[in-house]
C-alpha cells in the first residue's frame, strides 16, 4: 500500500493500531454502558457440542457474508430463562 | 472436566491446510486468590479464527480452546476480596493479556496475547468453564444479551483504539470514513462514532450492507468497487465540510491513493488537530 507523496503533502498521519489496553478495555465497556450501544450480531448458533453449525459460522467468515458478529450461545434457552 | 472446542492436527501447509474442529476436555482447576470461575454462556468468533484454522495466524496450536471473546456468570471465586466481589456477576473477559495501560503499547516484552487457539495464552472462550485473574473481568452491560455481550471485547476494543485514542476524531461534527463496513471491527467504530456525535460514512462491496449501515446511524456511503468511489462520497459530504477528518480502514490496498484526495489538507496551527488515516489489523 504506497503512502503517496500527494498525501505526504497535505499533512496527512498513517496511525496503525491493533487490540488495546487493558484500561481502553474499561473504557469502552463503559462508553457502551452509558450511551446504551449494542453490538451487531450477524447470526447465532446454540451448542458447544453442535460442530455443524459451528462449522457454518466459519463458512460466514470464509464467504465474508456475515453483517456483525458470529456467536456461539453454550446453553439453549439461556436469553429465554432470563425473561 | 469442561468441555472446550479446538483445532485438530491434520496434515497440510500453512494458508492450505483447514484444521476441523474437535471436541476436548480441559483440566479442571481451582481459583487461586484472585482467580475466578467464570460459566461460559457465549462465545463469539473473529477473523483471527479463521486465519488459525489455516494455520496463517502467529502462535496457532492445537488443544487449546478456540476464540477470544467470551461472557459468562462468575460460579466460584478464590479467596481475595477482590475476587469475591465478581461472585454470581455476569462478566465479560478482556480478550487477552500483557497490556495495561501504556498508550503507545503492551508493556509485555512478549506483546499482547489473545485468548484462543495460540501457544501464547493458554485461555480460551469456546469451553464450559475457565480460570481467570479477576483483574481482567468487566460487568457484561445491562442491557445487552448474552450473545451481544459475546459479541463485544475484541472487535469493541479494537474499534475503540482505532477509533477513539489513535483517530482523534470520534467527537461532534466530524466526518468519519469507516471502510469494508460489515466486519465486525467497523460495525463497531460506526457505533462508537455515531454515539460520539461524528457523521460517518462507510464503504461496502454491497450496497445491501450500506442500506443496513445507514439503518444504524452512518449518513452515507460508496461502493469500493466503483472506481470513483470517492467523488461520489465527497458528493454527500456536508455543505460545510466537504472534506473527510478521519479514515478508518482494515483493509489497505489503494485506500491512501484514493482516500487522501478528500481528506482535509492539515496545518499545525489548526487546533482541531491533524487528519487521520487509522489502519487497524484485519485479523480482528
Amino acid at each position: 500500500m504506497p503512502f503517496t507523496m500527494a498525501a505526504v503533502l497535505k499533512n496527512i498521519d498513517l496511525r496503525g493500531s491493533t487490540m488495546g489496553s487493558r484500561k481502553e478495555f474499561a473504557d469502552m465497556v463503559s462508553f457502551v454502558s452509558s450511551k446504551n450501544i449494542r453490538p451487531i450480531v450477524s447470526r447465532s448458533v446454540t451448542g458447544i457440542d453442535n460442530l455443524d453449525a459451528i462449522n457454518g459460522l466459519f463458512e460466514d467468515i470464509k464467504n465474508g457474508s456475515q453483517f456483525g458478529k458470529l456467536v456461539i450461545e453454550l446453553e439453549k434457552g439461556a436469553e429465554a430463562s432470563k425473561l | 472436566m469442561p468441555t472446550a472446542i479446538s483445532i485438530s492436527k491434520v496434515d497440510g501447509k500453512p494458508g492450505q491446510v483447514y484444521y476441523p474442529l474437535e471436541k476436548i476436555n480441559v483440566p479442571e482447576s481451582t481459583p487461586k486468590d484472585n482467580q475466578v470461575v467464570v460459566k461460559i454462556t457465549a462465545a463469539a468468533l473473529n477473523h483471527r479464527d479463521h486465519f488459525i484454522r489455516q494455520h496463517l495466524y502467529p502462535g496457532t496450536t492445537f488443544g487449546v480452546p478456540l476464540l477470544a471473546d467470551g461472557t459468562g456468570v462468575v460460579t466460584s471465586t478464590g479467596s481475595s476480596p477482590e475476587a469475591k466481589r465478581w461472585l454470581n456477576k455476569r462478566v465479560i473477559l478482556n480478550p487477552g493479556t500483557g497490556w495495561k495501560d501504556d498508550p503507545e503499547g503492551p508493556e509485555d516484552p512478549k506483546g499482547y496475547a489473545i485468548l484462543g487457539g495460540t501457544k501464547l495464552n493458554p485461555l480460551g472462550t469456546l469451553v464450559e468453564s475457565l480460570v481467570i485473574d479477576a483483574s481482567e473481568l468487566e460487568e457484561a452491560p445491562k442491557h445487552l444479551s448474552n450473545s451481544e455481550a459475546a459479541a463485544l471485547p475484541l472487535t469493541g476494543l479494537t474499534a475503540w483504539r482505532a477509533t477513539v485514542t489513535k483517530s482523534g476524531n470520534c467527537k461532534p461534527g466530524r466526518n468519519v470514513l469507516i471502510t469494508g463496513i460489515g466486519g465486525g471491527v467497523a460495525l463497531m467504530a460506526l457505533l462508537f462514532a455515531t454515539a460520539a456525535g461524528a457523521n460517518v460514512f462507510v464503504t461496502s462491496g454491497s450496497q445491501e450492507k450500506l442500506d443496513k449501515a445507514k439503518k444504524l446511524g452512518a449518513a452515507g456511503g460508496a461502493i469500493y468497487k466503483e472506481d470513483d468511489w470517492e467523488k461520489k462520497l465527497l458528493e454527500q459530504l456536508p455543505k460545510d465540510r466537504k472534506f473527510l477528518d478521519a479514515v478508518i480502514d482494515g483493509a489497505g490496498g489503494d485506500i491512501v491513493a484514493k482516500a487522501f484526495k478528500i481528506m482535509k489538507v492539515c496545518y499545525t496551527r489548526l487546533p482541531s488537530g491533524d487528519a487521520k488515516l487509522t489502519l487497524y489489523s484485519p485479523a480482528v
